[in-house]
């Protein structure tokens, strides 16, 4: 009688089908509603991020904040996924070696390379009225190999003793990835994204790049800080104004700023180092 | 009977998406937009190659004049960041060299946008107006090596902490002072290291866009015929040049696969160079 049907795993699926099935269209209706209801709220909270004029330096400053976070949010799933793929489901050969060395590579390229992929591939498909999706979809392409050498190397630095130790105990490849490997990167990998979104926040080129796409549009990413920057350099006539000044200042400490958390992050002084980061409170 | 045995008690339905599928895709998909990126670019310049719509002559001399700035500000910066490495390592005070250590982490994420606005205010103030269109090589690498010396600096400092303490206890131990320790056996351990960072400063240089392209049109406002045969064309800034003219040029895709290969050029001379000799001894 192996061959037989299970009944009870039959009755079972059936009824998991039908909770699932009514649970998932209650979901989704009230989900409709939420929606509905936020949707003006969140066009309109979108359309003050994202409009393209308003000057007030402070304004700008939080659209491209906003900006670089969004990039980051789109990038890092992705490269968090490459890089526990690359690292705890591929074996160790000159493959891997090559892949990786090419990503790291690629994570170095100047940032003009990452603008020319704005202007020449993502500019003309979405054209003139989405150029601030362009240009975050550049930084999240650029940030991109950068976040998954920061994720391969934060699950490098975990000892091979705490893979073993949780497989030992049982726990499947997924489950000591996920609670033994994960709770002990996150703090290394956090203090790579911060250093990368200081590089990608401050970078103009890219924006630069995107820009040119459209060279005598009235409407110029102008609300991206260090574009701004560039932009009124550019045009002024005196260069040494307050609005200058003030707009570098914003640009240095946000940089600077980001790159101070990461710093921290990591625990890496001159006097005390600390090979494995997160180890040390828990 | 056997069969009864082998059944558990329950059955039941678990519905699990494994983990590692969705990883694989992830790292699949992205992995391929990657790869995307290098298509893109390999493609334009080929089809540039083929269909002669390369402009020979004006690539080279943008590679060339990349390299020399790049490699002026290389020469400027390193000896700086090593004599500061060293300092911080082995001469200051643990917490002069935490703040110092601290200080050019934070001067590393300045933006170049930023460098490039201080370049174009002292150049206002200090020189000529008239003469901009005369802006040597030595003006640019300086600028750049403004820009490339904190980065360095800071791949130095964690170099020289590297080196085991065994090293300087053995060369005190021989009776060597503190500046002989310096000089006969801290220094010759970071020699391959010193190197590394030089190719990895001129791989940080060449791509850079932002200060010259800000001292470019600082030096177009004055005199705009000057500039066009100017030493200031690197390759970034022919990128921007040519990707602002109306029609799709595809020499653009050429150069920036020049600028590709140089920059993972140096990057990986440099990272190559990088492999410290004592890793598995700290």
């Amino acid at each position: 009688m192996r061959n037989s049907i299970d009944t009870g795993a039959v009755i079972c699926s059936v009824f998991a089908a039908v909770a699932l099935f009514g649970a998932g269209s209650l979901l989704a209706l009230m989900g409709y509603l939420v929606l509905k209801g936020l949707w003006p709220p969140m066009r309109a909270l979108a359309a003050l991020i994202f409009a393209h004029s308003g000057d007030s330096l402070l304004s700008i400053w939080i659209r491209s904040l906003f900006l670089l976070l969004a990039a980051t949010l789109l990038a890092l799933p992705l490269a968090i996924g490459t890089g526990i793929y690359l690292s705890e489901y591929t074996r160790q050969n000159r493959a891997r070696e090559l892949i990786l060395s090419n990503i790291a590579g690629l994570g170095e390229m100047p940032p003009v390379v990452y603008g020319l992929v704005g202007w020449g591939a993502l500019a003309p498909y979405f054209g003139e009225d989405r150029q601030t999706l362009v240009i975050v979809l550049t930084a999240s392409v650029w940030l991109l190999p950068q976040l998954i050498v920061a994720a391969y190397w934060a699950l490098q630095e975990i000892p091979v003793s705490f893979r073993r130790d949780s497989l030992a105990l049982g726990a499947t490849r997924w489950q000591t990835i996920r609670w033994t490997l994960m709770p002990y990167s996150g703090r290394l990998l956090a203090a790579k994204t911060l250093e990368g979104m200081a590089r990608v926040g401050g970078e103009a080129a890219p924006v630069i790049m995107v820009a040119a796409a459209w060279p005598d549009s009235s409407k110029q990413p102008l609300h991206i800080l260090p574009y701004y920057l560039y932009r009124s350099l550019i045009e002024a006539v005196d260069p040494a104004t307050t609005r200058h000044f003030g707009a570098a200042l914003l640009l240095v400490l946000t940089s600077v700023c980001f790159q101070w958390a990461a710093l921290r992050l990591r625990r890496t002084g001159v006097v005390a180092g600390d090979t494995l980061p997160g180890l040390r409170k828990r | 009977m056997e069969s009864a045995k082998e059944k558990p008690a329950v059955t039941y339905l678990k519905f699990t998406v494994l983990p590692e599928v969705i990883l694989q895709l992830v790292a699949a998909a992205t992995l391929m937009m990657l790869a995307a990126v290098v298509v893109l670019m390999i493609k334009g310049a080929v089809n540039a190659v083929i269909t002669r719509n390369l402009d020979f002559g004006l690539t080279l001399a943008a590679a060339l004049n990349s390299l020399l700035i790049a490699a002026g500000a290389a020469v400027i910066a390193l000896p700086l960041s090593v004599v500061s490495a060293i300092y911080i390592n082995e001469l200051a005070r643990p917490r002069l060299a935490e703040a110092l250590w601290i200080v050019i982490r934070g001067l590393s994420a300045i933006p170049s946008v930023v460098i490039g606005f201080i370049g174009i205010l002292w150049l206002l103030h200090h020189s000529r107006l008239q003469e901009l269109s005369s802006l040597t090589f030595f003006h640019v690498s300086l600028f750049l090596a403004l820009m490339v010396y904190p980065s360095l600096t800071s791949l130095l400092v964690e170099q020289v902490r590297r080196i085991p303490t065994s090293l300087r206890a053995a060369s005190y131990s021989l009776g060597a002072s503190r500046w002989q320790t310096i000089v006969y056996a801290v220094y010759p351990a970071i020699k391959s290291c010193i190197a590394a960072a030089g190719f990895l400063g001129v791989g940080k240089a060449v791509g850079d866009t932002a200060v010259i392209l800000l001292l470019w049109h600082a030096a177009a406002k004055v005199s705009p015929a000057a500039v066009h045969s100017s030493r200031l064309l690197t390759l970034p800034i022919a990128i921007v040049m040519e990707a602002k003219l109306d029609r799709q040029p595809l020499g653009i895709y050429a150069m920036a696969v020049l600028l590709m290969i140089l920059s993972l050029l140096f990057s990986s001379m440099g990272r190559s160079l990088m492999r410290c000799p004592w890793r598995g001894q700290e």
